[in-house]
């Protein structure tokens, strides 16, 4: 028995069309996010306007809550470029969710340091309490969990990113705390959860505990 | 010119050359798959891998630059473990679809792995192989994608010179797929390019899949004339069927590419094909012997008065044949002769059209094309007359900044140009501030088509005006021919070049109402045109628009199953080879016309190809010089100095009728792509744009 | 030079061979030149098939009634000689 290999990412890399999704929908940036791409093109030479396509992008998701084909076309007018070439740009980086996802998108690190740290626990946690698996989007739409890749984090393991913000320290109690503050509608205060400032030691600090010398300081008599 | 050393072997090769150009001038055989000459270098496959001293890695040879003093070893160890390594890679996610896959036996991937590959694998697992949807590009490339090495030489191939934007690579990594991304067919001139391109077998051909194995084709080297191109093809045949339609280098005309026309228009010979000599008995067709069917040919012509008798050539008439219907009815003083050009309405070319082969040839040359850096299109679309000369222009687009307008109806290039409107003021007014640029340019071109000539008052008009205008282009450099008539039929020039086409408007106007018509393959002649009481033979392979018309039908052969002589737009002569022989009844052109001059009373003086050839020599001297493009610098100046005289006025220009397009659908032009079912899947598809079913757009043949 | 009554009922057509740059075809190219415009104002449907090849000799062809063809040689001539020639030719009615 032979089975094709298991495929390396869940996205697939050709456009199906629906109703939401689809070439006749319509997509403009409005007034401010115009000012916005008009700002970015003339950062980059006339005759490269397509270096701009990955800002757009992100700008075009942004307005539009996901990255859907009207997005990706208009940006190619915007720049002057065969629609194909944003395709690919699009395809290429997982930045850019080409299906709708929640308004709250939760992107939950589960690579070595924050799997160490307990980040399947966190999983879990909110599988549970949202009632939705990895992949998935909750019925009000209002929640995605994926599983990404390293966020930089990982002195605060284990992370979850929502939107823009990044939750650090985790805790399940912390985990339920900011989704059921999230489903409020408010924005809970970011950064490491357990009452630490950045990424200090927990347990206090073991360098830099002393004033630091200065000019004219430890220097020899006779200099 | 710079000198390295490959396998300790000096060779020159010229600065700017990769190492792998180098190492194929000295002889060495270098293993790739995404390098092309013809298109911009990858680098992605890896296969090329070489090793060059003091280099801390093997190096890839296509994106080297050479060095002076380079060497470039390709047969150590660590080049022979690369190779292996890239093919054993290549191979691992390749499908063991070899007994079921087109390309096996001419398989870049299989000739290289047999040669440069591991001859064993080391893989065990059950689940083992990428697996990637197919992408529907279209009724002409099939796709299995889970072939594709993802080495882009397609994705490059309809980006640079098709001008196709819609193919691109979607992904990344292991994941990248080829494709269009959203439903889109690969909806171009030239898309079966991309089958002989991809050197595994994920693009092949879709009209005559699994029909053929490479080795049991017999192959032909021939020319195309479904345009007048002329673009170097060969003939795969088996037994007495054309199997496929490959193309053959050329530098001078096609390089390597061929238009689908070309390509895939062969199936339509083997339908409607005239197979016996017919007569006409009440509406029906009977068939009868060439004895019967040319002695009633031969009584009806002398019952003709020499006025009253006329011929016109259809686009796949060959020289021969030409010159020998020449001979035949100048012999018996009937001077009427037309160009399917002419028609529907046989209306003669302008005065002295035919007189000066500068006046109805590409004079810029083929390659020429290229240089331009301004053009100027009157009355014809270049993507559809001649796809193969437009990914020159194209080429001048992208690589020479060329500017482009067009006198002609609104039209889509694959490159930017600016439309001027449909008339022909525009040309002799030349105020639109593109005429500053044509101006300005160094190798200026005012392309006029050959559907202007269904006017010739507008024809003569816009040559007059061209040769006006391009003598306003100071900076032209010297040597450069600005005016080029572009022809969309591959009689064209061999029959203007005869004088065959030498019935001027004036001449034809007054020619009484014919009673003896020669259609020599001459389809789009109009009905209305033709004296209900005319006896109208037709001479050609298919039974189509024109047998319809004729009391009498003699079959002849198609260009793929006669030696004959063909000139391309430029002046070119070219043979075609037979592949086959005609079938049943059907003979050569010429020679039918040989025997119904015997049976006339007016035999031709020579009864043999070499005579004919012979004859072709004595009346344009061209014909003895073949595959050579000749310049016409007397006929060039002669054009100029009779367009001076004719002074072209606005007045006269807005009296003439609005520029029109003669190609309406490039698939659908003549008698054999009529005939073709894959140009009809064609025209649906590409012209009208109506989507496969999802059943049509997967089976095969 | 007038061509004014010059050719004859029977001319059909009258093709001219030259090669682009050969000396033995200067005469003739030089006639083209100066007198194609005339004689094809005289004369506009008359066919005057100008053709020219590489390394071919200057010559003329004239074809009459029923495909009957008089050769002409005008290589290594002078332009007079070549148009006093041609003017035979094309008035004769072989």
């Amino acid at each position: 028995m032979a089975t094709s290999r298991a495929a390396a990412s869940s996205a697939i890399f050709v456009h199906r069309d629906t109703p939401t999704n689809n070439a006749a929908v319509p997509f403009a940036f409005d007034a401010e996010n115009m000012k916005r791409a008009e700002a970015i093109i003339a950062k980059y030479p006339a005759q490269y306007k397509r270096a701009a396509t990955i800002p757009l992008l992100d700008l075009g998701q942004r307005q539009n809550g996901y990255c859907s084909l009207a997005v990706m076309n208009y940006v190619a007018q915007l720049l002057e470029v065969p629609a194909m070439r944003v395709y690919e740009v699009a395809t290429f980086y997982t930045m850019f969710n080409r299906n709708p996802v929640g308004t709250f998108f939760l992107q939950l690190c589960t690579t070595t340091p924050c799997e160490l740290c307990g980040s399947t626990e966190i999983r879990e946690t909110i599988e549970k309490h949202l009632g939705i698996r990895v992949g998935e989007t909750t019925p009000d739409k209002r929640f995605t969990l994926v599983e990404v890749e390293c966020a930089g984090a990982c002195v605060n393991a284990p992370v979850l990113a929502v939107n823009d913000d990044y939750y650090e320290d985790l805790t399940p109690e912390s985990t339920i705390r900011i989704l059921d503050s999230l489903k409020q509608g408010q924005r809970p205060k970011a950064g490491p959860q357990s009452g630490r400032r950045a990424a200090e030691p927990l347990d206090g600090f073991t360098t830099l505990e002393s004033k630091p010398y200065g000019p004219g300081e430890f220097v020899r008599a006779d200099l | 010119m710079v000198e390295v050393f490959v396998d300790g072997r000096p060779v020159q090769v010229p600065e700017g050359s990769a190492a792998i150009q180098a190492c194929e001038l000295a002889g060495v055989e270098i293993p790739r798959f995404c390098y092309h000459e013809r298109l911009a270098v990858a680098g992605n496959c890896r296969m090329c891998l070489v090793e060059v001293e003091r280099a801390p890695k093997p190096v890839a040879s296509c994106a080297m630059p050479v060095m002076p003093g380079m060497k470039i070893k390709t047969n150590t160890p660590l080049v022979h473990k690369a190779r292996e390594g890239v093919m054993e890679f290549l191979l691992a996610n390749h499908p063991l679809d070899c007994p079921v896959c087109d390309w096996g036996g001419e398989c870049d991937l299989q000739d290289q792995s047999m040669r440069f590959g591991s001859d064993r694998s080391r893989q065990h697992e059950p689940t083992g192989r990428r697996a990637v949807e197919n992408k529907n590009l279209g009724p002409l490339v099939k796709t299995s994608m889970n072939r594709c090495i993802q080495c882009t030489r397609c994705v490059r191939f309809a980006n640079e010179v098709a001008g196709a934007e819609e193919l691109g690579t979607t992904g990344r990594g292991n994941d990248m797929q080829i494709g269009t991304y959203i439903e889109k067919t690969l909806a171009t001139e030239m898309s079966g390019n991309v089958i002989d391109l991809c050197p595994v077998g994920a693009l092949t051909a879709k009209p005559y899949a699994f029909s053929y194995r490479a080795w049991e084709l017999k192959r032909t080297e021939s020319v195309d004339v479904m345009d007048a191109v002329g673009s170097a093809i060969r003939v795969d045949t088996r037994g007495t069927e054309v199997m496929r339609i490959s193309p053959r280098e050329n530098d001078d005309v096609n390089e390597e590419w061929i238009s689908d026309k070309t390509r895939f228009a062969f199936d339509g010979l083997k339908r409607q094909r005239l197979t016996h000599p017919l007569m006409r008995e009440g509406d029906r067709f009977v068939p009868c012997t060439w004895e019967a069917a040319l002695g009633r040919v031969a009584d009806a012509a002398r019952a003709a008065q020499p006025e009253e008798r006329i011929a016109v050539a259809g686009p796949f008439a060959d020289a021969e044949s030409l010159v020998a219907l020449k001979d035949l009815f100048n012999r018996w003083d009937s001077e009427h002769l037309f160009l399917e050009t002419n028609a529907p309405e046989l209306v003669g070319q302008p005065a002295g059209f035919a007189d000066l082969r500068a006046n109805y040839l590409f004079n810029a040359t083929i390659v020429g094309a290229e240089q331009a850096d301004a053009v100027l299109f009157v009355g014809t679309n270049p993507r559809h007359e001649a796809a193969i000369i437009n990914t020159r222009f194209r080429k001048a687009f992208l690589h020479n900044r060329c500017d482009f307008a067009a006198i002609s109806p609104e039209m889509t290039l694959n490159y930017d140009c600016v439309n001027l409107g449909d008339s022909l003021a525009a040309l002799t007014d030349a105020k639109h501030p593109f005429f500053e640029r044509l101006r300005a340019a160094k190798h200026p071109m005012i392309v006029l088509g050959s559907g202007l000539l269904e006017r010739p008052d507008a024809a003569q008009h816009a040559l007059h005006a061209a040769h006006a205008l391009a003598k306003t282009c100071t900076n032209a450099a010297p040597g450069w021919t600005a005016v080029n008539f572009l022809q969309r039929q591959a009689s064209a020039a061999a029959a203007f070049d005869l004088g065959f086409a030498a019935t001027t408007a004036a001449a034809a106007a007054k020619r009484p109402a014919a009673k003896f018509v020669y259609l020599l393959g001459a389809d789009e002649v109009a009905p209305a045109a033709l004296p209900a009481d005319a006896f109208v033979v037709y001479q050609g392979s298919h039974g189509d628009a024109g047998a319809a018309l004729a009391d009498v039908v003699l079959p002849g052969a198609a260009y793929t199953e006669k030696s004959a002589t063909y000139v391309n737009t430029e002046g070119r002569v070219q043979r075609v080879r037979a592949a086959l022989t005609p079938p049943l009844a059907a003979r050569d052109d010429w020679a039918i016309l040989r025997a119904l001059s015997e049976f006339a009373g007016t035999p031709l003086p020579y009864a043999s190809v070499q005579g004919v050839r012979a004859r072709l020599a004595e009346v344009a001297p061209s014909f003895a010089a073949p595959n050579v493009q000749a310049a016409q610098p007397t006929a060039l100046a002669v054009a100029a100095a009779v367009a001076a005289k004719a002074k072209p006025s606005k007045a006269k220009a807005k009296a003439l009728p609005a520029v029109t397009l003669p190609v309406t659908d490039f698939y659908l032009t003549d008698a054999i792509s009529r005939n073709s079912r894959t140009m009809a899947q064609c025209s649906r598809a590409f012209t009208h744009q109506i989507a496969e079913s999802a059943h049509e757009a997967h089976i095969a043949v | 030079m007038s061509w004014k009554g010059a050719v004859s009922q029977t001319l059909r057509e009258l093709r001219l061979h030259m090669c682009q740059t050969g000396p033995g075809s200067a005469g003739l190219r030089a006639f083209v030149q100066t007198e194609y415009p005339a004689l094809k104002a005289q004369y506009p449907d008359l066919p005057v098939l100008v053709r020219e090849a590489a390394g071919v000799e200057a010559r003329a062809y004239g074809r009459f009634a029923h495909g009957r063809e008089q050769r002409l040689t005008l290589e290594g001539l002078s332009q007079q000689d070549v148009a006093a020639k041609l003017k035979q030719l094309v008035a004769s009615s072989a």
